[in-house]
């Protein structure tokens, strides 16, 4: 198991790489060059040239390349034009905020798609499957900007029972921070849950249909322990292999959300540095989002190792 | 009994033949029939609309500011005078438009580093290495990187939108290679001297079509959506473009007044998603029954 | 209901949902089952013999299979009729099953051990580790070698024939009346079959069970049963207790079976086999079922379906012509 783990981790390595020169090379793309662009219109001569040089972009490509892994390799993924912050320490300022709505919406999303899933598989082609998968397809159709305006008037000016923007840090209080957070949490799970259903209910039907669910029937379990004790366990191992992409969801969702709800988080910051031209910034938030989607697939992997027996031994 | 009678006899069904066939069983399927409705409609709206609406959709007029729907405006006019109901049916247009080319590029991309990479064994690593690093960028987030390097404009828009599904299609189009490249008659053929593009033109690419398909249906309506959702956030088509998610972005702070503006674009977009969903369940249920996992 | 019997199944007719079509599956089968007994059901795939076995704990998928007609009585009770609680109690208790593929029956994600102990925890309220302790011994039984060790392990781990050995296992953990075992050693290799077959054979002696089983092969059936019946296309279509049926098949479909065991003893140049297939259960032909396939085919079967018919000495079969063969020949005694 455990030279499985350091496997894993060793595997890992060169997709971190990857991803680094990858988001060195989207600077690359920028048509013509990077310094006027970045430095904005009417920048006088100097101001390009300084920029030129903060950036070492009068360095030849592969150099540049270097100097930027080496930097990286020491936690250094440089400075933002317009923030006078290093891009460190500006994503390390908004994440908490980021945290905390991916994890209240991770709770919701979880029980609810995988709930939803179930009910849906385990009443296959009743009402309640139609009326569970039915949400579920919504969930996963319906922008989830616009739904977040229309919940945004429904319960925040209409019926005034939540503020319909802004953040409130934990230290401030829990109930504060939960009544900030709920309501865009929500909003940012919808399209999850409807994922997670929809795989749930089809990892489910696979497993219901399998020989061994016929023979906890015929050993005399009844059936709602067949179903959480027999199926759910195996369904639960299909499921776990789309946790990374789950996240993948949420992540991305949480750039509009963030921005609907004015949270400031790590996403709103992207936006912000997009529309700044703010391209380090831009470029270092990438790579964490990239980091930290590497290291929860890792996360997932080895947690595949504990709930599947069968992967644990060969 | 002629040659060519012969030869009908002993043929076995043609291609012309299953698809028919395969037709048939895709319009028994309840969620393929309601998808191919949906869709079939926005695409009518998309294609014809545009030459049926007289009203230019950037003219303001600012005599008819935040007109609520009526008989001469449908959809209502939005802050600067605009006429919603036209926006709206060039916002189709371009959704569309959008989708269809995600779709169609990063299937052709995904296509080739699939085949690439499942058939010539040296790169395979290399190339899925490089695979698993894009995908571990969530696709809005990668699109906004790429966007924001080439600047806010639709094919920039279709570009990073492609670049983001790429590693899931390639994935699929590889996983079908490995398993075609084994068997028994795909061997034969090799060792016969078929060239590698016929084994992969004959044999890789017909048993990859179906999942391919599926697949292509989810990047449709994902497409759709992440269009959108940039739009919004304004880093999508330039704001007088008529884009559905720009429509929204625009009407967002008049949501209570005038609901019209953002309402019917929205309801634009969650249809297009839901026709592709539907399309690609029943495509999968029919093509690919053990294809589970989308996206 | 006779005294005599454990089990009598009688005018059993099951259907499956095909499109949106009800199509019988079997069709009127009547079987009976005396304590200590070994019933053998025999035929070819989709004959119905499995459909037979499924339906008498009620196994099949709920949604798509329904029984039309007929009761199964256990001791004087229809267990088409109890109550799903009762049934559950029933279930690996008193009548227990296995089944034709013992790699996919067992649950991949629990220990043997557990999957073994929970039919005990279920009928008797063991507690876990007194279960466990019992799952040993059981393993023992169906000797399993190193069974302490073995009992921590997950299926995976385990070859098909010990696999089988824990279907087992889990199958007389509560001492049933009655084992249903469907096609059990169809998936095996044919050293092991032996083996599985000669352990069901002493568990049965051991535990006074009563035992269903369900087989394709005529060499199989003959060896371990003491009561035969032949399924063709949904029905029985001969019934016999003792070699009666081996030393005088009384149904033409009964001989094509007997030819098809490849015997070593004869040097044979041609396995003799039955030329064409089982008529599809939703195109099901008029008249005799067998009578495509059959090479005695008179014309009267063409159009009549045949009853059951009764030849004394616990004999049936569905077949006229050779029944009244059979009295013209040696008569009824």
């Amino acid at each position: 198991m455990l030279r499985l783990i350091t496997f894993r981790l060793a595997h890992a390595v060169p997709i971190l790489l990857i991803i680094a020169v990858l988001a060195f090379l989207l600077m690359q793309l920028l048509p013509g060059d990077p310094a006027v662009l970045m430095a904005g219109e009417g920048a006088t001569p100097q101001a390009i040239q300084e920029i030129r040089q903060r950036l070492n972009l009068d360095q030849p490509l592969v150099r540049q390349l270097g100097t930027w892994l080496l930097h990286l390799a020491q936690g250094d993924l440089g400075s933002s034009l317009q923030l006078n912050q290093t891009v460190v320490s500006a994503v390390a300022e908004r994440l908490p905020v980021s945290l905390s709505l991916a994890a209240i919406s991770l709770l919701i999303t979880v029980p609810a798609g995988i709930m939803l899933g179930v009910v849906a598989a385990y009443a296959r082609d009743s009402w309640l499957d139609a009326v569970a998968m039915a949400v579920a397809l919504i969930g996963v159709s319906v922008p989830t900007f616009w739904i977040a305006i229309l919940s945004v008037i429904l319960f925040s000016v209409t019926l005034g029972w939540l503020p319909s923007a802004g953040y409130v840090p934990l230290s401030e209080g829990f109930v504060p921070w939960l009544l900030a957070l709920i309501q865009p949490a929500i909003v940012l799970a919808l399209f999850q849950i409807g994922f997670l259903a929809r795989m749930t209910r089809s990892a489910m039907l696979d497993v219901l249909d399998q020989d061994f669910i016929r023979t906890a029937r015929a050993k005399g379990v009844v059936e709602s322990v067949v179903l959480w004790k027999h199926a759910f366990r195996n369904t639960l191992i299909a499921v776990l292999t789309v946790v990374g992409y789950i996240f993948s969801l949420l992540i991305g969702g949480s750039v509009i959300v963030e921005q609907v709800f004015a949270l400031p988080g790590v996403g709103r910051l992207v936006v912000q540095a997009v529309l700044t031209r703010d391209y380090p910034l831009v470029q270092g938030t990438l790579l964490l989002f990239g980091f930290i989607f590497v290291l929860i697939n890792i996360a997932t992997d080895i947690l595949y190792l504990i709930v599947d027996p069968r992967v644990r031994y060969d | 009994m002629t040659d060519a009678a012969l030869d009908f006899a002993t043929d076995p069904p043609t291609w012309r033949h299953r698809a028919w066939k395969m037709a048939i069983r895709l319009f028994r399927h309840r969620s393929f029939r309601i998808g191919f409705g949906i869709t079939l409609l926005l695409v009518v709206v998309a294609t014809f609309g545009p030459l049926l609406v007289k009203t230019d959709p950037t003219a303001m007029q600012m005599r008819f500011r935040f007109r609520p729907p009526s008989e001469r405006f449908l959809m209502g006019t939005d802050g600067f005078g605009r006429d919603v109901f036209s926006r709206f049916i060039y916002g189709a247009q371009l959704s569309l438009w959008i989708g269809l080319w995600v779709a169609v590029l990063s299937g052709i991309a995904g296509t080739f580093f699939g085949v690439l990479s499942g058939y010539v064994r040296a790169i395979d690593s290399l190339v899925m290495r490089v695979m698993d690093a894009l995908l571990a960028f969530p696709p809005i987030l990668l699109a906004i990187g790429v966007n924001a390097a080439l600047g806010p404009q639709v094919h920039s828009v279709i570009i990073a939108l492609s670049v983001s599904y790429i590693p899931r299609t390639a994935r699929i189009v590889r996983a079908s290679a490995l398993v075609v490249r084994e068997l028994d008659y795909v061997q034969a053929a090799k060792i016969s001297g078929a060239s590698g593009l016929r084994i992969v033109w004959r044999h890789i690419l017909p048993n990859s079509i179906g999942p391919l398909l599926v697949q292509l249906t989810f990047v449709f309506a994902y497409a759709i959506l992440a269009e959108a959702a940039l739009s919004f956030l304004g880093i999508g088509p330039p704001p007088p473009t008529p884009s559905w998610g720009n429509i929204i972005a625009e009407g967002r702070d008049y949501a209570v007044e005038a609901w019209w503006i953002m309402l019917f674009p929205g309801i634009g977009i969650s249809l297009a998603a839901l026709g592709m969903n539907l399309l690609g369940d029943g495509l999968r249920d029919v093509l690919d029954p053990r294809l589970k996992i989308e996206g | 209901m006779s005294e005599s019997n454990i089990l009598e199944i009688s005018g059993l007719t099951v259907e499956f949902r095909s499109g949106g079509r009800w199509i019988t599956a079997i069709r009127d089968v009547d079987l009976t089952l005396a304590p200590r007994q070994c019933l053998g059901i025999v035929g070819e795939s989709g004959s119905g013999k499995s459909v037979t076995a499924l339906s008498i704990l009620r196994l099949h998928p709920a949604k798509s299979t329904r029984i039309a007609s007929g009761r199964i009585l256990y001791q004087g009770r229809d267990l088409l009729a109890v109550a799903p609680g009762e049934l559950a109690r029933i279930r690996g208790s008193e009548i227990a099953m296995i089944f034709q593929d013992p790699m996919s029956s067992l649950n991949p994600v629990l220990t043997i051990g557990e999957q073994i102990g929970e039919t005990l925890r279920i009928h008797q309220g063991l507690n876990r580790a007194d279960a466990l302790a019992k799952a040993v011994g059981l393993l023992d039984m169906v000797r399993i070698p190193d069974a302490r060790r073995r009992v921590a392990e997950y299926p995976h781990r385990l070859s098909g024939g010990m696999r089988q050995r824990v279907m087992i296992a889990m199958a007389i953990a509560c001492r049933p009346k009655i084992l249903i075992a469907d096609e059990p050693t169809t998936a095996l290799d044919v050293t092991v079959q032996a083996q599985i077959l000669n352990l069901l054979r002493d568990l049965r002696e051991e535990l006074g069970m009563s035992v269903i089983l369900i087989s394709h092969d005529m060499g199989v059936i003959s060896e371990f049963t003491d009561k035969i019946a032949v399924m063709y296309a949904g029905q029985v279509v001969e019934q016999a207790v003792g070699d009666g049926l081996f030393d005088a098949p009384m149904h033409p479909y009964t001989s094509g079976l007997l030819r098809a065991i490849p015997n070593i003893d004869r040097d044979v140049d041609r396995l003799a086999t039955i030329p064409g297939s089982i008529p599809d259960a939703a195109r099901m032909v008029p008249g005799c079922r067998f009578h495509p396939r059959c090479p005695e085919a008179l014309e009267s079967c063409r159009s009549e379906a045949p009853a059951m018919i009764d030849l004394g000495g616990l004999r049936q079969t569905r077949c006229p012509p050779r029944a009244e063969r059979q009295g013209m020949i040696g008569g009824r005694s």
